[in-house]
């Protein structure tokens, strides 16, 4: 069956694509797992200037998941598209996730980084220079992804926060001419040691990836979906087989990021994908057939 | 199959893999199994002799429950502590596996293990010629009477940061820990912050040359 999609004139082999932040920029992940073997790769946000992120502890071990406070550490665009962006790999779509805390940022990365990537995802989670997250704020994010449009031809991806109402970041990354989401940034939590007081994380919340959050990104998926079956959807949160990349698919999704499982295992996504095409050729149905059947009484 | 030896209270485990492969001391391996924990544990190696791999583990109600079932073990990851010549050993709890392990691959000249009670200092095999010292007394507090100007420490941050202080002449490695997702440099958990900027123990490490740790950084 084939695996194969096309989103906004690019081909993607498989709709397996890894998520931006755990795999960093790739170098350890792709001694792995081949470029040829997944449909695309997500680099770390990129920004203006380095981050030196934040100070550890940045990692809570969950039963079911992970508590991450990295706070976007990266080297900064001119850094980027000297020593890495060249680098990247050729046999999957580039994805370059971009950051700032301003218009005029999120252009400027743009403009640098656009000749390295397929695609430019805007990461909407980046905390505005008030400190509040960028997709809180309907006039900045409209100004944001406008200056990305006029920066760009690539296609654009609105990387939206899921502690926000995703439907209502949906309809703003539309109006702004975004036909791409991808729901979304992993959800803000806290975990507290009963022996100190104090919370784990220095930074006290983080972003919590893994299969504890797989059902909240599959609502909001299905939610969006139900919203704007017109739009394209990327899904992700908590995936570790390939059962639960038809889930996403069903619910809406056209590409399926993978990040927590991908670096805890990198090994592990090539049988993910390789499972994906036994459970399609088992239904007789290619990827394109499946993407919100849920919405449409299941698969017929 | 792996072997699982319990302390008197069940405090610490010391568990044995079969191994053919190869694994200098400071490198770890990361341990989970299909039932859990969801992210892979890194220990540093206690020994490695004759194909059995050992690990010394804290018990501490989390990772042991896994341990009986199907160990999926991956590595070794990180560097190697590099031989260092005239080397004080310096250890503080279970962060005693990896100095055990260089200790029974290299020469030393002194070695001061410092235990937070009987029951581990009971357990773990220490040369016979080193001082062994039990809370409250730390191995800092042995080591000023030491005249060797090379050390080589794993512990407590407290305990890095205590040794760092009270021998600022002393040329000081440290083998850090550090909560990581990934053991291979992708996940930037397990940061560093060092003169030439953030490092990771995992890649980077876990050996660091402490004069060039900003360990206020570090473990603020």
């Amino acid at each position: 069956m084939d695996l194969s999609i096309e989103i906004e004139g690019i081909h993607f082999k498989n709709p397996i694509v890894t998520a931006s932040g755990p795999l960093g920029f790739g170098d350890e992940f792709f001694k792995y797992t081949s470029s040829d073997t997944i449909g695309g790769f997500t680099s770390k946000t990129v920004t203006p200037y380095p981050i030196t992120g934040n100070i550890p502890p940045r990692l809570v071990y969950l039963q079911n998941g992970l508590l991450n406070s990295i706070g976007l550490q990266n080297p900064g665009v001119d850094f980027f598209i000297q020593k890495i962006a060249p680098s990247l790999p050729q046999t999957c779509v580039r994805i370059i996730s971009v950051g700032g805390e301003s218009p005029e940022d999120f252009a400027n990365v743009t403009k640098k980084v656009e000749k390295f990537a397929d695609m430019i995802e805007v990461n909407l989670s980046c905390p505005n220079v008030g400190g509040s997250v960028i997709a809180s704020d309907s006039k900045l994010t409209k100004e944001i992804l406008s200056a990305c449009k006029m920066t760009t031809k690539k296609p654009l991806i609105a990387k939206l926060s899921l502690d926000l109402d995703t439907v209502w970041q949906s309809q703003i990354a539309m109006e702004s001419g975004i036909k791409i989401v991808n729901i979304g940034n992993s959800i803000q939590g806290a975990r507290f040691n009963v022996k100190t007081g104090k919370p784990f994380l220095k930074n006290v919340r983080g972003g919590l990836s893994g299969p504890a959050f797989m059902p909240i990104a599959l609502w909001k998926v299905y939610q969006v979906k139900q919203a704007f079956p017109e739009l394209t959807i990327i899904g992700l949160g908590g995936v570790e087989k390939a059962e639960d990349v038809v889930e996403y698919i069903v619910a809406g999704a056209s590409l399926i990021e993978i990040g927590t499982q991908a670096m805890i295992d990198p090994k592990s996504i090539q049988k993910i994908i390789e499972d994906l095409k036994k459970i399609l050729e088992a239904l007789k149905l290619d990827i394109k057939e499946i993407i919100g059947a849920s919405h449409r009484g299941g698969f017929r | 199959m792996e072997m699982l030896k319990v302390s008197k209270k069940g405090s610490y485990i010391l568990l044995e893999l079969p191994y053919s492969g190869k694994a200098m001391p400071g490198q770890f391996f990361t341990i989970k199994t299909q039932a859990g924990p969801y992210i892979p544990r890194p220990f540093s190696v206690y020994d490695l002799k004759d194909g059995n791999l050992k690990f010394l583990i804290k018990s501490k109600g989390e990772t042991e429950k896994f341990l009986n079932g199907d160990l999926i073990v991956d590595g070794p990851f990180g560097n190697a502590i590099p031989k260092i010549d005239d080397v004080l050993l310096m250890a503080g709890g279970v962060g005693y596996a990896p100095i055990h392990f260089y200790a029974s691959t290299y020469d030393f000249e002194e070695m001061i293990v410092g235990m937070p009670d009987d029951e581990l200092f009971d357990f773990v095999d220490i040369p016979d010629h080193c001082i062994c010292v039990v809370d409250p007394t730390t191995p800092t507090d042995v080591a000023k009477l030491s005249p060797l100007e090379n050390i080589l420490a794993c512990g407590p941050n407290e305990m890095i940061k205590d040794i760092k202080g009270a021998f600022p002449e002393s040329t000081i490695y440290a083998v850090m820990e550090e909560k990581m997702a990934c053991a291979r440099g992708m996940c930037e958990g397990c940061a560093v912050m060092t003169k030439d900027g953030v490092k990771f123990v995992c890649k980077d490490g876990p050996t660091f040359n402490v004069s060039e740790v900003d360990l206020e950084w570090t473990y603020r």
